[in-house]
């Protein structure tokens, strides 16, 4: 199994937590998964009863930030978030 | 001899990307390798390159028929179409959300669809399935993909997951919640837990091994490694 685990949170602005163990397919804990927020999200806006933008934090060693948008009507849910570049290069094959 | 060996070999651009982070140590990276056509190179080449690159995910993608490109009729801009491959070190995964921000983030960037660039990017993956990439505020990046449903354990199989959480997580952290993915992430099990402080909460991971006979699964572990994208 992967296990998604949620967590309220103390940081100001954030709506929920999240870390992810799947030690059976070879990851002891994933820094930040997309999809486990399209499923943790609808539950979490679901349970406490929120609508309209949530900000969500997974709280691995590396950490990640996502804003997302969930339409319940369409089934469809945006993930937004930042990306960092740590390099470049020509892949030789 | 090196070059010569060299200049025998293609080359192709990649980058790295930190995926839903500004930080160097931060997020998920992925190596997003661009390529003219997904078939430039065989299946067994690119799972070597990424078992090379040994990053959580290797992102392959080329860019489809630009006379094909389609109009943003909200933005009235051109949407780019990609398509894209996605590798962990060992096998091919049919989805992966956080090496399409990255692969996204990486084609704005480098304007790869155009001069100018493109303010959306649609990913067509070998599935048939697409996810459109839109640059927005704050220097993010968007995709948008379907959400997932999911459904409570039975009360015979949420005692079994809280026998095993007792041993991963502690015997005194509050468990508000125990479900699972309905359909096709039935492999995910979500748990609520009342702590305020789950990033410093110890975690036995090994625990979550122990897959409990109510929540056997089928799936071989490469296949449930396919998830974990």
């Amino acid at each position: 199994m992967v296990h998604v685990v949620v967590a309220p949170s103390s940081v100001p602005g954030v709506t929920f937590e999240s870390r992810m163990f799947a030690p059976v397919a070879g990851v002891a804990e994933d820094p930040v998964c997309g999809t486990a927020h399209t499923l943790s999200t609808p539950y979490w806006m679901a349970a406490k009863n929120l609508s309209g933008v949530v900000f969500a934090k997974q709280v691995s060693a590396r950490e990640g930030d996502l804003r997302i948008l969930f339409d319940a009507e369409e089934g469809r849910i945006k993930l937004a978030g930042r990306v960092r570049t740590v390099s470049k290069g020509q892949l030789y094959v | 001899m090196t070059t010569n060996a060299r200049s025998e070999s293609q080359t192709f651009p990649f980058s790295i990307e930190n995926a839903f982070t500004d930080q160097l140590g931060g997020g998920n990276p992925a190596a997003i390798v661009y390529l003219p056509s997904l078939m430039a190179l065989p299946d067994e080449t690119l799972q070597t390159i990424a078992a090379n690159f040994n990053q959580p995910m290797t992102v392959f993608i080329a860019p489809l028929e630009s006379d094909e490109n389609t109009l943003d009729s909200s933005k009235n801009s051109t949407i780019s179409r990609f398509g894209i491959r996605w590798f962990t070190p060992k096998l091919e995964v049919p989805l992966c959300g956080h090496g399409t921000l990255a692969a996204a983030a990486a084609v704005f960037r480098d304007t790869y669809g155009g001069a100018e660039g493109p303010t959306a990017i649609r990913f067509e993956a070998t599935s048939g399935k697409f996810l459109v990439a839109r640059k927005v505020e704050e220097d993010r990046v968007e995709i948008e993909i379907d959400s997932e449903t999911s459904e409570a354990l039975s009360v015979e199989e949420d005692v079994k997951l809280r026998a095993v959480l007792a041993k991963a997580l502690g015997e005194n952290v509050p468990v508000r919640y125990t479900g699972r993915g309905a359909g096709h992430l039935g492999v995910y099990a979500l748990i609520e837990i009342g702590t305020l402080d789950l990033k410093n909460l110890k975690v036995n991971t090994d625990a979550f091994v122990s897959i409990h006979p109510a929540m056997s699964i089928s799936h071989s572990v490469d296949k449930l490694r396919a998830w974990v994208a």
